[in-house]
């Protein structure tokens, strides 16, 4: 199916590209355009071989059945993290993702520094901006390989539209980006993360269950009992784990 | 030996980050392979597909457990 593939990698996506182009715009801002958007480019670049020499790998080297395990095994650690996270925001217990702050504090390290020539290509912009992109970008990535690879018979078909979900992605982010000029505050980062949290949980528990020898009630279809079950569960942690977070502010 | 810890410790925190959850999903996922190959575990093989989704949200919940009590 194609959207097991595209819809995880561009919702993925989305919340990693967000948390970058905050970076790029204020060193853009502060620094200059081009110091940015060459970090940024590159990083991007870097990415995509990243992508294509792994995807490879995977491809050419791994049977479907094991890579199903261990995709499925990494997926669920992975979506766990998001899950956690995402959860404790709802809770009160973690502060939620604030992008105007983070802009703020970015602009101010980057005056402090001084030396700043905005006529001049500065190595320091391009580093921070190709940091911040690799970084962010690394997990959709990794999502982009895994989900492309076990989601199909075909992996390479698979690879190839898990990346068309981020590349969506990304041009979604930046078209905004540019419009509006500043960090996208409005984005739903928290319930982004959270709707791939419960994908990844959803299929990593799926692909390894399967792998394994488990044969699910419904086939396919038992996909949607996972995403209702994890979201009951998660319904049922918020309720839990909400009166610590009133408690701790 | 230093340089080497660090790297490990980074992937370990790309790719997981919390030992609760590592340990719960990897006992989980033996036991469940336990289960669908030994003869004498096969009695419980309806039961694997549950078993494998307790342990998992079992994980999340004690990893949760534990930030309220730090």
């Amino acid at each position: 199916m194609v959207w097991q593939s595209i819809l995880p990698a561009f919702l993925a996506s989305m919340v990693e590209f967000v948390e970058a182009l905050t970076i790029v715009i204020a060193i853009g801002v502060t620094i200059n355009w081009k110091s940015s958007l060459l970090g940024a480019g590159t990083a991007m670049l870097a990415l995509l071989a990243m992508v294509a020499i792994f995807g490879t790998t995977l491809v050419l080297f791994i049977p479907i059945d094991i890579l199903r395990i261990v995709v499925g095994i990494i997926l669920v650690f992975f979506g766990m993290q998001w899950l956690k996270k995402s959860l404790l925001r709802y809770s009160s217990l973690k502060a939620l993702h604030d992008e105007a702050a983070i802009y703020e504090d970015k602009i101010r390290e980057l005056q402090n520094r001084g030396d700043i020539d905005p006529g001049k290509f500065s190595g320091f912009g391009f580093m921070a901006s190709f940091k911040s992109v690799l970084l962010e970008g690394l997990e959709v990535a990794f999502i982009v390989i895994t989900f492309g690879a076990a989601a199909g018979t075909d992996k390479v078909d698979g690879i190839f539209q898990a990346s068309i979900g981020a590349l969506l992605a990304f041009l979604v982010v930046v078209t905004l980006g540019l419009t509006i000029r500043s960090p996208l505050t409005r984005i739903p980062e928290n319930t982004l993360k959270f709707m791939v949290g419960i994908m990844l949980v959803t299929f990593g528990t799926f692909w390894a269950g399967e792998g394994m020898g488990i044969q699910w009630l419904f086939s396919d279809l038992f996909l949607l009992v996972l995403v209702a079950f994890y979201l009951i569960l998660s319904a049922v942690i918020v309720w839990w784990l909400k009166p610590y977070g009133i408690a701790q502010k | 030996m230093n340089i080497i810890l660090r790297i490990l410790k980074e992937v370990f925190n790309f790719f997981c980050g919390d030992w609760r959850v590592f340990w719960g999903v990897t006992i989980t996922t033996v036991l469940v392979e336990l289960i669908e190959r030994l003869a004498i575990l096969a009695y419980a093989k309806s039961f694997a597909g549950i078993i494998f989704i307790a342990g998992i949200s079992l994980s999340l919940v004690v990893a949760l457990k534990r930030e309220i009590a730090d």
